[in-house]
């Protein structure tokens, strides 16, 4: 994905969602979405470093990343119930989603909460596809223990 | 977004469920195809700040390396009780694709920055000076910002290790990789940062590749430096690597 003749305000319209879910997905609601202004001012700052790079959103992530590390003495945080008309999902499940690693956490809600597919998961996260599937099952395997729940119906 | 409420797994409806509510409360569609509709709401807000710091940080670092120059004498008398590394030249061999000639490189290591802060890092033949930190705050972009001028095409990758052990056997797995690989060259001075962390890596091509241990033991750093060769595939094979050299070989704590 090259962007040398893309300005940056387009190209953090079209990506910055994919920004800011990828780490709140893997940072929480409140580091998530510092990490993700951090990102784009960074962003904001290299752009012309950054259009000509292969995979520029996958490095903002890693620069989201760093940026997290910096804000994440506050404590992860991920909702417990639901939004106001959101379906109801199981309360033990923000805290057992904490629990696991942040690559595991990012791959697992990025793909199977909100979705994603999970080529665009691992180009985010700047992982392979297979690498990808390692931190899911991982991840599936620890919330099935932590909530004690069948893998199937 | 697939309707993962009606799946036939009772837990990825429920991430399904919660991921709806993370997505509101996040405050904006963040599903793949709905379009950026709040972009850089918080950036921008943020973005005065951000480039005052940054002139701020840039003055800092300005006053910093003419410290620096300053105390050349007795940065070099220092650097010299520290002997330099030269990487042999080699050319790549028939398993490279890059196929180069391999210019000799010194690596230097250099000390404590005259601003107090424990930096560590190498001078990679009077190209460039660069530093990094190496504990749990790690500033990794900062790498990336050192390393990004005088070097091109930069790409950097790193992996944060579950335990310590892992950490190490990713070393570990990263010195292995160097013996299989014909153009590989180990880096056997890179064994400890004054910070106490260990590191390892090997020469690949015209890149680099280099392992790193925080001092507490939980960061890893795998980087490149002007090479296409080391990808998240071989980053993937190094962490499998790791696994099965953690079994099999007990490490020796190379931090002590």
């Amino acid at each position: 994905m090259l962007c040398v003749d893309v300005t940056f305000e387009e190209f953090a319209e079209a990506h910055s969602a994919r920004l800011r879910a990828g780490l709140v997905a893997a940072y929480g609601l409140e580091v998530g979405l510092e990490a993700t202004a951090d990102a784009l001012a960074y962003g904001f700052e290299h752009w012309l470093r950054l259009s000509a790079m292969r995979n520029p959103i996958g490095y903002l992530y890693r620069v989201g990343q760093t940026a997290a590390r910096r804000h994440r003495r506050r404590s992860l945080f991920l909702p417990d119930r639901p939004a106001v008309d959101m379906p109801e999902f199981e309360p033990r499940l923000a805290p057992a989603l904490c629990s696991l690693s942040d690559q595991q956490r990012a791959a697992v809600l990025l793909v199977h909460a909100l979705g994603w597919s999970q080529t665009d998961a691992a180009e985010l996260l700047e992982i392979s596809v297979s690498t990808l599937r390692t931190h899911m099952a991982r991840a599936l395997a620890h919330l099935r223990s932590e909530l004690e729940v069948p893998a199937h119906a | 977004m697939p309707d993962m409420a009606t799946s036939a797994e009772p837990l990825l409806a429920e991430l399904a469920a919660f991921g709806r509510t993370l997505e509101t409360r996040a405050g904006a569609a963040i599903t793949p195809d709905a379009t950026a509709s709040r972009p850089l709401v918080g950036a921008q807000r943020r973005w005065p700040g951000v480039l005052v710091a940054a002139g701020v940080v840039g003055a800092l670092v300005g006053l910093g390396f003419l410290a620096v120059n300053r105390s050349a004498d007795s940065t070099t008398a220092d650097l010299a009780s520290s002997p330099s590394q030269t990487v042999p030249s080699r050319t790549a061999g028939p398993a490279s694709t890059a196929a180069v000639p391999v210019e000799p490189v010194t690596m230097t290591p250099l000390g404590t920055d005259p601003l107090g802060l424990t930096r560590s890092g190498w001078s990679l033949d009077q190209r460039q000076s660069f530093t990094f930190h190496l504990d749990d705050d790690t500033a990794l972009a900062e790498v990336e910002e050192v390393f990004s001028g005088p070097v091109p095409d930069l790409d950097v990758s790193y992996i944060d290790a579950e335990s310590s052990d892992q950490a190490r056997a990713v070393v570990a797995a990263i010195a292995e990789l160097g013996d299989e690989y014909p153009d590989a060259v180990p880096l056997p001075t890179v064994a400890a940062l004054a910070s106490g962390a260990a590191v390892d890596g090997y020469r690949l091509g015209r890149g680099f590749a280099v392992a790193a241990v925080s001092g507490t033991g939980n960061l890893v750093v795998a980087f490149e430096i002007e090479s296409g060769e080391i990808s998240d595939d071989v980053l993937s094979d190094l962490i499998a690597r790791a696994g099965a050299f953690q079994s099999a070989q007990p490490w020796t704590d190379v931090n002590t």
